[in-house]
């Protein structure tokens, strides 16, 4: 463990510039620490007091962020404080390495203060804010629009003197919108906060009308269309080509698909009878209790005192929503297959309902209509949120608030309800750092793939002199910390590390060759660490696990190789799913047949595995394959011969060729025919084996244990040998190995009064073994 | 028709052409109380036919009508099969077989061989052998468990430990043997040997190709003695400079060995660790790897001396990692790049 730590603590030179790359500021890590899970949207009434309690941490969490300084720069400035919304109104577009501020940091400033951030240079951007090294191209459109230019300070001054804008424009919920009219119908007395703690935002503000759900709009319409034409498609029968009896509805959670079913089915004037994965879905359960659905008539349309002409067609007719199947597994075990047997047969429309189809879902989607449910756009999910925010009078302080909440929650609907409704608890209005925040604080419930961590880790931004510290890194590897070790190993060599141009100068050495020894330098360490981190996997693994280790591996196997090289991508491709696994395996796999091997020669040869690997296989190869090649049909027998000598058999044969370097070459120099004849004269004749399989003898074994009789065991014994030697197929069975077994089976019974069943049963396991059952048997007989 | 090296094995201790004091010292060993062996040395150097030679000596020619059973057991995860194989008066046993679970094969089948006494009334000893190969892959547990069935049984069993180094073997177990050394017979032995194959065999052999056959085999009398058979079955008339052919997986190496030498790139890095994961797959033990790696850099021609020490010394590091870490692909590529770097940096 010691070379492990020299390693940590120098790793020469660079090391310095590590230390100032990752300031120690640990303020993120504190904030989001503090910030307890988003309530799930599930969660029943009950918990709504909870998270009043939980309401005090909450608040707690946002604190204003700060425009991180640096301590390369030579005199930090002072971030000013600008009156509110002074920006409003403005368009901003960056370009190039601002001195101070990171270009996220500075337009992330840019939008608290309500200007609008763009890529491109246009005739409408009001300022370019220009940094070191900025884009020829936005330079050249700058030009050609006449747009004035700002560097890094005098941007500052313009906050700092820029006059307060009049308030944002509030949000109009009904702006433009036919929504208008349904949202009245929903309204409840926003002021009442008992009310709003009795139900979650989520299921207040439910869509209950087609128009209200957001965005998926053909996927709705095409949902609509299938129960439609259902009642017309029962009669005609279901081809599952273009008319199938059920749906799957496939998509992020929170984007309204159950909602969406829900409302359909009702507005068809359906009886919606949901099962999801708080039923029992087994292939038992799921009999006992569709099975009644499917063929029953609803009776609820006859308790509806007043029903139209319409209702009265449609009344006593159920549809079955299947909520979550993706969830029906290992509990459910034959859920899915019933699923599918009962869909086949179904008299009523059924919905199922997925995140993700999987290939558990395979037989489902093959007599299912599928529809797709894609998250929402910015723009679909908008208005609606600030819809809903005024309703609850949450005031936004910009109007960019809400399309950062909603990219931070991912068009989750549901999440960003939630995150919302948690936040009216403490503050009645939000502003955009506060928004930003919110996001932040909620991250943690992404799971990443290996693959999106793999990609951060390696790309350039992460190792950005102001991005994050060693702890934001740390926490990736926490996500997948299995595999993670191994993605980086897999994928680090493809990566062309980004050397900074600053290395050690020398005059006599050209510069490209400086650059490769910098980047194999670079190599190297990480190569080093990834060693390190394997150490320190062995020894949480080990057969003292530590796992107090964890953070130690992750600096090692993840942090810093990546580090040493991170840059671009340079095979393009993906990075790959570490090959090491199925390494693992194939070696596994040759390692067994390598053992079967052995112990078939090991009759004639002393060698291990490993001295039959290293020098008998290759001597065989040549002696097993070039007769062959050579003599053609002729070599055959010579081949043969050779391997009875040894034991080998045809398995043993290929697995020689396989084992064998080039051996794939050699096998087809080998004629075909002459391969045939070969394979068949060996299977024609008889060969000798050194042994039987254990697993072979095993059941006759337990089979005439059973009718052992242990009185007569000792008279028979004799017998029994005899016999024996005719099952052992061994040639080199003499008359003193005869000789041996009677008197060992002699004294066997002579001793037998005083020592105990084991003694006798080790005695005969270990010298005979094999050859008992056969024996026992013969025994019988002759009783 | 066998192949040579096991036509010309010798079965007694007289017979014995290398190592002929060892001979002399195992054969009194056996005419008096004989104690608990660990027979260590390279492979190659004839460790398993001294110790046959020993069991014959002791037991007479019984000892060579040897036979393979396969035993199972049921441990709670999964089914273990491990094959013995015995003749009358000894058994003999690879515990690594079965990786972590080689305890299980010591508490259970040892204890029960050791608990027996010898049935034989004519054999000449009282006592039984055990012979364990491959001891230096055994687990410390498994090692812990057997040190005390060495002493309890003594009235029954003497066990034969067989291993490449003593070095991962606990130090009650040694304590508790006589450790014998097998080493590497010399060239002029060795290629007294091949002389002497090949005039049974009728093929003419020089004496100058005899050491050349048995330097490029590093001393290892059972590489020699294949080497010499796959030459001789390629071509019956071997000339002074035939060339030696290389075994498959050597000439794998040889080829890491060229690309590290030619150039130092991540690309090179990169077929390089496809080709060990090659090596490894085929069963070519990692610290083997590393070793034949290291040497061909060493002495490669093309090695700027600086380069040397660096490429010694990072191989002794990664070496010992590879006996304690996981993963050995990470360390044998961390070795790698790392001379690499140094092959690459040393020209300036």
């Amino acid at each position: 463990m010691s070379d492990i730590r020299k390693y940590f603590n120098a790793p020469s030179g660079a090391s310095k510039k590590n230390a100032k790359k990752t300031p120690k500021t640990d303020t993120n890590l504190d904030q989001s620490e503090n910030v307890p899970e988003e309530p799930k949207m599930e969660s029943s009434k009950s918990k709504s007091s909870k998270r009043a309690k939980e309401e005090d941490s909450y608040s707690e969490a946002p604190k204003k962020k700060l425009p991180k300084t640096t301590p390369s720069a030579p005199e930090p400035k002072e971030i000013p404080q600008g009156a509110e919304n002074c920006l409003q109104g403005k368009t901003f577009v960056f370009t190039g390495d601002l001195e101070n501020l990171t270009r996220e940091d500075a337009q992330d400033l840019v939008k608290s203060y309500g200007g609008k951030v763009t890529t491109a240079p246009s005739s409408r951007t009001s300022y370019v804010v220009v940094g070191d090294n900025p884009g020829p191209k936005k330079l050249e459109k700058i030009k050609q629009h006449n747009i004035p230019t700002l560097n890094e300070d005098e941007l500052l001054d313009l906050i700092r003197n820029a006059p307060a804008q009049t308030e944002a424009p509030q949000p109009s919920p009904a702006k433009g919108k036919s929504r208008a009219s349904d949202d009245m119908e929903i309204s409840e007395p926003s002021s009442s906060s008992t009310a709003l703690l009795s139900q979650l935002w989520s299921d207040k503000y439910k869509p209950r009308s087609l128009k209200e759900l957001c965005g998926n709009k053909s996927a709705v319409d095409n949902l609509q269309k299938w129960l439609k034409a259902w009642e017309s498609n029962l009669k005609s029968g279901f081809d599952f080509n273009s008319k199938f009896p059920a749906v799957l509805l496939a998509g992020p959670p929170g984007i309204g698909k159950t909602t969406a079913a829900h409302l359909i089915g009702k507005l068809e004037g359906y009886d919606v009878k949901e099962f999801n994965a708080s039923d029992t879905r087994s292939k038992k359960a799921l009999e006992m209790a569709v099975k009644t659905v499917t063929h029953n008539t609803s009776i609820v349309g006859f308790f509806q005192p007043e029903r139209s002409e319409n209702e009265v067609r449609k009344m006593g007719r159920t549809l079955i929503i299947m909520d979550e199947v993706d969830g029906m597994s290992a509990g459910d075990r034959g859920g899915v297959a019933e699923l599918v047997q009962l869909i086949k047969k179904t008299q009523i429309p059924i919905i199922c309902i997925c995140n993700e189809k999987g290939k558990k879902l395979q037989s489902l989607t093959n007599v299912c209509q599928e529809i797709r449910f894609q998250k929402p756009r910015v723009e679909q999910v908008r208005s609606r949120i600030m819809t809903i925010a005024s309703r609850e009078d949450l005031k936004f302080s910009q109007p960019n608030i809400a399309d950062e909440i909603i990219n931070g929650a991912n068009a989750d609907i549901r999440q960003i309800l939630n995150r919302l409704s948690s936040w009216k608890l403490s503050n009645n209005s939000i502003n955009y750092n506060e928004g930003k925040a919110l996001n932040k604080a909620s991250e943690k419930n992404v799971i990443l793939d290996p693959f999106d961590i793999t990609s951060r880790l390696f790309g350039t931004s992460i190792w950005n002199n102001r991005a994050g510290n060693v702890n934001d890194k740390l926490e990736l590897y926490f996500h997948e910390s299995d595999i993670l070790p191994l993605m980086i190993q897999e994928n680090y060599l493809k990566i062309k590390p980004h050397i900074s141009s600053n290395t050690i100068e020398r005059d006599d050495v050209n510069p490209d060759d400086l650059e490769q020894i910098a980047i194999l330098e670079a190599i190297s360490k990480a190569a080093a660490s990834i060693s390190d981190g394997a150490m320190c996997d062995s020894m949480i693994h080990g057969s003292q696990p530590q796992w107090t280790l964890m953070p130690v591996h992750g600096i090692f196997s993840c942090v810093i190789p990546t580090y040493y090289v991170h840059g671009i991508n340079t095979s393009g491709a993906r990075y790959a799913f570490p090959s090491s696994l199925g390494q693992i395996s194939r070696t596994n796999k040759y390692k067994r047949i390598l053992r079967e091997i052995q112990i078939h020669m090991r009759l004639k040869v002393s060698g291990d595995k490993n001295e039959i690997r290293q020098s008998y296989l290759p001597a065989l190869f040549t002696a097993l394959s070039r007769p062959l090649i050579e003599k053609g049909s002729e070599g055959i027998a010579e081949v043969i011969d050779l391997m009875d000598q040894y034991y080998l058999n045809k398995d043993d044969w290929d697995a020689i060729m396989e084992l064998s370097f080039g051996g794939d070459k050699i096998l087809k120099e080998i004629d075909k025919s002459v391969k045939a004849a070969f394979t068949k004269k060996y299977n024609s004749s008889s060969h000798p084996v050194p042994f039987l399989k254990a697993s072979s003898v095993k059941s006759s074994k337990a089979a005439a244990a059973s009718v052992d009789v242990p009185d007569f065991e000792d008279a028979m014994e004799v017998e029994e040998v005899a016999k024996e030697e005719e099952v052992v197929s061994d040639d080199d069975e003499d008359i003193s190995k005869d000789k041996f077994i009677k008197q060992k089976s002699n004294a066997a019974a002579s001793t037998r009064r005083t020592s105990t069943g084991t003694k006798t049963r080790g005695s005969r396991g270990g010298s005979r073994g094999d050859g008992r059952g056969g024996g026992r048997k013969a025994v019988r007989k002759i009783k | 028709m066998s192949l040579w090296i096991d036509k010309y094995r010798p079965t007694t201790l007289e017979n014995l052409t290398f190592n002929q004091g060892l001979s002399r010292k195992l054969k009194n060993l056996t005419d008096s109380d004989f104690p608990h062996l660990l027979i260590f040395g390279p492979s190659g150097a004839g460790k398993k036919t001294r110790i046959l030679c020993i069991l014959k000596e002791l037991f007479g020619d019984g000892a060579e009508k040897i036979k393979i059973d396969q035993r199972s057991f049921d441990t709670q995860k999964k089914k273990l099969e491990i094959n013995i194989i015995s003749s009358k008066y000894h058994i003999e046993l690879t515990p690594s077989d079965v990786g972590n679970y080689d305890k299980i094969v010591f508490q259970e089948l040892l204890t029960e061989i050791a608990q027996t006494q010898q049935i034989d009334a004519d054999a000449k000893q009282r006592f039984k052998v055990v012979v364990i190969n491959e001891a230096d892959e055994i687990t410390r547990d498994a090692q812990a468990a057997l040190r005390r069935t060495m002493e309890k049984y003594m009235s029954n069993l003497r066990i034969i430990l067989c291993c490449n180094s003593t070095s991962r073997i606990i130090e009650p177990i040694r304590s508790r043997c006589m450790l014998i050394r097998v080493p590497l017979p010399s060239i002029d032995e060795i290629s007294t040997t091949l002389q002497h194959i090949a005039s049974n065999e009728d093929i003419r052999l020089s004496k100058s190709l005899a050491d050349k056959i048995s330097l490029q085999s590093q001393r290892n009398p059972r590489k020699a003695i294949l080497t010499f058979e796959v030459m001789a079955s390629q071509k019956k008339k071997l000339n002074d400079n035939a060339e030696i052919p290389k075994v498959d997986w050597e000439q794998v190496i040889d080829d890491i060995v060229g690309k590290i030498v030619k150039t130092q790139t991540a690309e090179t890095l990169s077929t390089i660790r496809q080709k060990i994961y090659e090596l490894q797959s085929h069963c070519i033990p990692p610290s083997l790897i590393l070793k034949k790696i290291a040497l061909g850099l060493f002495t490669n021609e093309d090695i700027h001396s600086k380069a040397r020490l660096d490429i010694i010394n990072s191989a002794t590091h990664y070496d010992h990692r590879l006996r304690t870490g996981r993963h050995s692909i990470f360390h044998l590529e961390a070795f790698v790049s790392y001379v690499m770097t140094s092959i690459y940096s040393v020209r300036f």
